[in-house]
């Protein structure tokens, strides 16, 4: 997958041949310069991912309250809090494709919403797994893992909606609408969840954490959204290739069959 | 924090089944993610009769 380092120098002299960085913001011009970040992220976020794991199981001690079942907090909490980032970011570039009518937000868009739906889920399930360690009951219906649920709800409604109209205009349109809404909703919910932060489990020693509980949840957020990022530039690469099929530099050449 | 024994650092305190089962999930996702991401590239790239090598230089 890592691309050769001669194939990276030229990608990258290349890139700073183009000078201006309006290249980048047409797909045709986005495609290669993705190609060249993707291998980067990879790297950044499988050190990071790393880090944090050793910090999380050889670092920080075992917790006086829970035991060793607190360390599914150093997974729970980024992966909430990446699924909430890409929900925004995925929303602000919906919103910025509909007002400016640009291909490439749009397609950013549907390039981000999976992964952000994956981290989602991967927080409900680590919850649903600590709930049943803690309180015995895989599912507590307390306000943050409703909210959270509801979340992965818009993210399936978006992704559903974009991929069940055909005609792109309307289904780019339709979709940040829905995308929209439900970056009202969430943003109230988790407003609410902070003012009644004692209902949920970990947020109640928030303020306790120690230096290495802090390191670890930054070094596992980060990899996580260096994930993200290397996940979402491969999927725009696709979307990109599927959506510029007509246009010439797409298309196929020297003889090949036709599409 | 050290760990006496390996045994001991997989039983996790007896909550091995919460804390492996939230740790081994990401690296099943994050693998079939990936996998349905290439599977897609080569698809298309397939569709627009692209070798793989040969579009790697656009």
């Amino acid at each position: 997958m890592l691309l050769s380092r001669k194939l990276l120098v030229q990608g990258i002299v290349r890139d700073l041949e183009n000078k201006s960085w309006y290249t980048h913001c047409s797909p045709e011009g986005f495609y290669p310069f993705a190609g060249t970040l993707i291998p980067w992220l990879f790297a950044a976020a499988l050190i990071a991912c790393s880090a944090a794991l050793y910090l999380g199981f050889f670092v920080v001690p075992v917790d006086t309250r829970q035991g060793e079942v607190a360390r599914v907090l150093f997974i729970h909490a980024p992966a909430s809090w990446a699924s909430i980032l890409l929900y925004l970011v995925t929303a602000a570039f919906a919103v910025i494709g509909l007002v400016f009518n640009a291909r490439l937000p749009a397609m950013a868009a549907m390039a981000l919403a999976p992964t952000g739906l994956l981290f989602a889920f991967l927080d409900i399930w680590t919850g649903c797994l600590w709930d049943k360690a803690v309180w015995g009951n895989w599912w507590q219906w307390d306000l943050s893992t409703v909210s959270e649920l509801a979340m992965a709800f818009f993210y399936m409604g978006f992704i559903g909606l974009h991929t069940a109209i055909e005609d792109l205009a309307r289904a780019n349109k339709a979709s940040a609408l829905l995308l929209l809404v439900g970056a009202l909703s969430i943003v109230m919910d988790f407003t609410a969840v902070q003012s009644v932060a004692a209902q949920h489990q970990g947020m109640q020693g928030a303020i306790l954490l120690s230096t290495a509980e802090l390191a670890t949840l930054l070094a596992m957020s980060l990899g996580f959204i260096m994930y993200a990022g290397t996940a979402a530039l491969l999927r725009l690469r696709c979307v990109i290739l599927e959506s510029e099929r007509q246009s010439m530099w797409v298309a196929p050449r020297r003889g090949s069959s036709a599409p | 924090m050290s760990w006496d024994h390996w045994l001991e650092f997989l039983r996790m305190g007896g909550y091995a089944l919460h804390v492996w089962g939230s740790y081994l999930v990401l690296p099943a996702l994050v693998l079939v993610e990936l996998v349905l991401l290439r599977l897609r590239k080569r698809e298309i790239l397939g569709h627009l009769g692209w070798r793989r090598d040969e579009f790697k230089r656009k």
